[in-house]
C-alpha cells in the first residue's frame, strides 16, 4: 500500500491521471476555514523571477529556483504572521542561449553567492491593506549587506484538505515588489542593467503536521 | 525618450543650423530604422502564469522561440510580428524544486501530456499579428492568431514600446518590447480541472535589425 502511495502520490502531482484531477479540490479566497500555525512551502508550485531593466530595451526576466521558506499564518489576525525564505544565490536560471557560464556569472559576480551563500528575508511586519491583501516588510540579507524590503501580498486561496497532501491544508500567495540592488552593493554593469529588480514570487504553503 | 531628448540637445549645441529645426533633428535620431528585426534570444522571454487549484499563479516559461519583427516605425499599424514556440522547450523548474523521491520529469509531462501541450501531436505554437493598434505614445494593441492545439483563435495582447539604440557589441540596432496578455484555455480545448481558464502570458523582447 505504501509502495502503491508512493507511485501514485507523483502521478497525481503531475495530474497525469485526469480523473483524479478532475476531483481535485480548488481553493477558496477565504479566511475563515484556513489552519492557523506552521506551513512549508509545496516546492513544486513556487516561483521567484527577477526582472531588470536592460539598456533601455527590455525588462530582462530570469529566476531563482532553488529556494525554500517556512510560513506562520494567523488567518484570524494576519498582521501576527511571519514568514521566513532561504534562497540559494547561485541558483539563477536565465536561458542564455549560448552562454554555458552565464547563470554562474549572475550568481557569483552580482550575487556574490561563493562568499556569501545563502539569501534570507526574515519578516518584521505584515500590515493588511484589505481583505485579501498586504504588505510584508523584512529583512533581506543578501550579498553580505541586509537591508528591509516591502512586498505587496496578495493572498489566492486556501484548501483545507488536500488528497495530495494527506489532508493537509494548503494557502496561496502572490508577491510583488522592487529593490535598488545598489543597497546590497551589487553596482555590476550600472550603465547597462537598471538599480531597480522587480521581484515576483508565487508560492504555495502546506500546513505542517 | 531620454535617448531623443540627449539627442535633440546635443544636436542643438552641436550645430546652430539644425539647432533653427530641432523637432526634425530629433524626429530623425528618434525613428529607429523600418525593416526586418528577429528577437534576440539572450535577451527575450516568454513567461506563463495560470492560476492552480486556485492557490497561485502558477509561472514557467518556454525557452526556444523566435519572433520576427517587421517594423514600420513611421505607421506601426503597418507592422507585422510572426511567432513560433517550441513547446517542448518548457522550463517549469519542476526538476530543480520538486519535492525529494519525486523523480517524474515534469517538463516532458506538460509538453507531451494529452492533457497539457500535447507536443508530439503539436509540435509548434505560432502567432501571427493581423492588425496593431497604436493607444498612446509608446503603447499600442497586437491582435493575431494563436494557433495551439490546432485551434487557431484571435488573441490580443497589450504591447509597450520600451526603447531603441544601436547595440555595439553587435553592431546593428536593436527596438525593445514588452506584450501581455491573457487567453482562455478552453477556446483551444483545454479543459484540465485543476488550473484556471485564464492563461496570462508575458513577452519581454529585443529585436536586432536583420
Amino acid at each position: 500500500m505504501r509502495r502503491l502511495a508512493a507511485l501514485l502520490l507523483p502521478l497525481a502531482l503531475l495530474g497525469s491521471c485526469s480523473a483524479l484531477s478532475a476531483v481535485l479540490p480548488n481553493g477558496k479566497q477565504e479566511l475563515a476555514n484556513v489552519g492557523t500555525g506552521a506551513y512549508r512551502l509545496e516546492k513544486a508550485h513556487g516561483s521567484i523571477v527577477w526582472r531588470a531593466k536592460h539598456m533601455g530595451l527590455s525588462h530582462y526576466t530570469a529566476r531563482l529556483t532553488d529556494w525554500d521558506a517556512t510560513l506562520d499564518f494567523d488567518p484570524k489576525n494576519p498582521a501576527a504572521s511571519h514568514i521566513k525564505a532561504i534562497i540559494n544565490p547561485l541558483s539563477i536560471s536565465a536561458e542564455h542561449p549560448t552562454d554555458k557560464d552565464w547563470n554562474r556569472h549572475i550568481g557569483e559576480d552580482f550575487l556574490r553567492g561563493k562568499e556569501f551563500p545563502q539569501v534570507l528575508f526574515n519578516s518584521t511586519k505584515v500590515e493588511t491593506t484589505g481583505e485579501f491583501t498586504g504588505k510584508v516588510t523584512g529583512t533581506l540579507s543578501l550579498a553580505g549587506i541586509s537591508k528591509p524590503v516591502t512586498l505587496d501580498v496578495v493572498y489566492n486561496g486556501a484548501i483545507a484538505s488536500s488528497p495530495l497532501f494527506a489532508g493537509k491544508g494548503l494557502v496561496g500567495f502572490s508577491a510583488h515588489g522592487v529593490i535598488k540592488r545598489s543597497d546590497w552593493g551589487i553596482t555590476n554593469y550600472a550603465s547597462i542593467l537598471s538599480d531597480d529588480v522587480e521581484i515576483i514570487i508565487e508560492a504555495e504553503f502546506v500546513k505542517a503536521s | 525618450m531620454r535617448l531623443i531628448m540627449l539627442a535633440a540637445a546635443t544636436a542643438l549645441l552641436a550645430s546652430p543650423a539644425l539647432a533653427q529645426t530641432p523637432a526634425t533633428a530629433a524626429a530623425q535620431a528618434a525613428a529607429p530604422p523600418a525593416g526586418a528585426y528577429v528577437a534576440d534570444p539572450a535577451h527575450a522571454s516568454l513567461t506563463w502564469k495560470v492560476l492552480h487549484q486556485g492557490l497561485s499563479w502558477y509561472t514557467a516559461r518556454f525557452t526556444s522561440f523566435s519572433v520576427a519583427l517587421d517594423f514600420n516605425p513611421a505607421d506601426v499599424s503597418k507592422s507585422k510580428v510572426t511567432a513560433s514556440i517550441d513547446p517542448k522547450s518548457i522550463e517549469t523548474d519542476f526538476s530543480k524544486t520538486r519535492p525529494a523521491g519525486n523523480t517524474a520529469d515534469f517538463n516532458t509531462e506538460i509538453a507531451t501530456g494529452a492533457n497539457f501541450l500535447n507536443a508530439g501531436k503539436f509540435p509548434k505554437i505560432d502567432f501571427v499579428s493581423t492588425g496593431i493598434k497604436k493607444t498612446g505614445d509608446k503603447t499600442g494593441t497586437m491582435t493575431g492568431n494563436l494557433t495551439f492545439l490546432a485551434v487557431t483563435k484571435p488573441v490580443t495582447l497589450d504591447v509597450s514600446f520600451i526603447g531603441d539604440r544601436n547595440d555595439p557589441r553587435i553592431q546593428k540596432h536593436k527596438v525593445g518590447f514588452q506584450a501581455v496578455g491573457s487567453f482562455k484555455k478552453s477556446d483551444f480545448g483545454m479543459t484540465f480541472a485543476a488550473i484556471g481558464d485564464e492563461v496570462k502570458i508575458e513577452v519581454n523582447a529585443e529585436f536586432a535589425q536583420k
